[in-house]
């Protein structure tokens, strides 16, 4: 709900313990801001998730007032541009006690990395995504740098993130640095949930592939791992591949979702099923189109039907018998 | 053990057996607090006897609107949501004690 509203639930209810969400713009801000401080009447409101769009004054009073709030649990900020703001958040933030943290469209360049490492020491720390939303693969990365080997000691090191979202902002256009990111989050004791929906490959074969096996060691090596959302990837056959063999002899992997994954009819037959019908952990998966002729007539497969009605099946906790 | 098919005569033979209107009034409580809360408000239709019971102030104590409610997600908006707190105000009185309204979506700004 709005400041305003919250502010008048609070009011309505002084002598009341309140838990709610909370999203803010820059123009209300200043409302909000009370509510942060946890001023009578909000001594006992909790907020699970704060949301602010503004601008980077409202960023750097928000974390004025963070300083002393010790009742929220996870902070969004959104479409703020964080050129100087970036280290007193994510300071503010940990002195907070806030455990789950997301910065959505602000352009997160390599000079927020030692800001994002301490965010992810910090004891406790379960939530982190990063959406950056970048227009095109020339936009200044935020895995490059000086800091990035310090960054990735940092993860390395944080036994309580459950999950992580690195979206939208091409992952794979370096893929050296694809691969120290992916060999560090293999061996994270914590990591449940992973997304790295948006950052699409080029569309060629060789990255398609390399970024697929960066993901095949990941779902082989991680023994924590849950949720894997890779849409928007364009991972191709090349990329789908190493994937869905590495998936063969998973047994954490509960959900992979994918997004219009396009794959031909003998690809689905030949790689999908016996993956599928192999696997005895997944319960959730799809976005595999299959193209079944030369005019890209979009359908679904009796194959990607039967790799369907398995995992139907093992939702009842029984396998199907598959002739 | 015998079952007894969810058919509406079944039931009236079933509350006669298990004889739900003779448990203890603390009893009953206890089982119409474990009920989400949109399910509570509806229960007091069911008879004047449920409807009596369900007024008592101790069972609205807590209002709970969280992600994982159990209340049927269509009323998990700002206006029905604050219907339903408004609802459970009344019956408290004074001992509201707490309010998760985290699982409720604003439609337009709430």
């Amino acid at each position: 709900m709005s400041g305003q509203s919250l502010i008048a639930l609070c009011r309505a209810l002084p002598l009341c313990r309140v838990r709610c969400d909370c999203v803010s713009s820059y123009a209300d801000l200043d409302v909000a801001l009370p509510v942060l401080r946890r001023e009578p009447p909000f001594a006992l409101l909790t907020i699970g998730m704060f949301c602010l769009t503004g601008d980077e004054q409202s960023v750097l009073d928000l974390a004025s007032a963070l300083s002393v709030h010790s009742a929220l649990e996870h902070l969004i900020i959104s479409e703020v541009p964080l050129t100087n703001s970036v280290d007193a958040l994510v300071d503010a933030a940990i002195s907070a006690g806030i455990k789950k943290v997301g910065i959505d469209k602000c352009g997160l360049s390599q000079t927020a990395l030692p800001a994002l490492g301490r965010l992810l020491q910090s004891p406790g720390f379960e939530l982190l995504g990063v959406w950056n939303d970048d227009v095109s693969a020339d936009h200044p990365s935020l895995f490059e740098g000086p800091a990035l080997p310090t960054f990735f000691e940092a993860l390395r090191n944080s036994t309580s993130l459950k999950t992580l979202k690195l979206e939208d902002f091409y992952l794979w256009k370096d893929m050296a640095v694809a691969t120290q990111l992916f060999a560090v989050l293999e061996v994270l004791p914590a990591l449940q949930e992973l997304s790295t929906a948006g950052n699409y490959t080029d569309g060629t074969p060789a990255v398609q592939q390399a970024a697929g096996e960066c993901l095949a060691r990941l779902i082989a090596r991680s023994t924590s791992l849950q949720v894997l959302k890779l849409s928007g990837n364009e991972l191709g056959e090349n990329g789908l591949a190493p994937i869905f063999g590495a998936l063969r002899n998973n047994s954490s992997l509960v959900e992979l979702k994918l997004w219009s994954e396009h794959i031909s009819a003998d690809f689905a037959r030949d790689v999908v099923l016996p993956a599928v019908r192999a696997n005895t952990c997944l319960r959730k998966f799809g976005g595999l189109l299959v193209v079944k002729s030369r005019d890209a007539e979009v359908a679904e497969d009796p194959s990607l039907q039967e790799a369907s009605w398995q995992l139907a099946g093992s939702k009842q906790g029984c396998r199907l018998k598959v002739p | 053990m015998e079952t007894v098919a969810a058919s509406p005569d079944a039931l009236t033979v079933a509350d006669e057996a298990v004889g739900f209107s003779s448990l203890p009034d603390e009893v009953a409580k206890k089982f119409f607090s474990g009920l989400s809360l949109d399910t509570r408000l509806r229960s007091r239709e069911v008879s004047p006897a449920w409807c009596a019971l369900l007024e008592d102030a101790s069972l609205w104590t807590h209002v709970d609107l969280s992600a994982s409610c159990r209340v049927n997600p269509r009323f998990l908006h700002a206006f029905y949501a604050l219907a339903m707190l408004r609802a459970a105000c009344v019956r408290a009185k004074t001992s509201l004690q707490s309010v998760d309204f985290s699982g409720v979506h604003c439609v337009g700004g709430d």
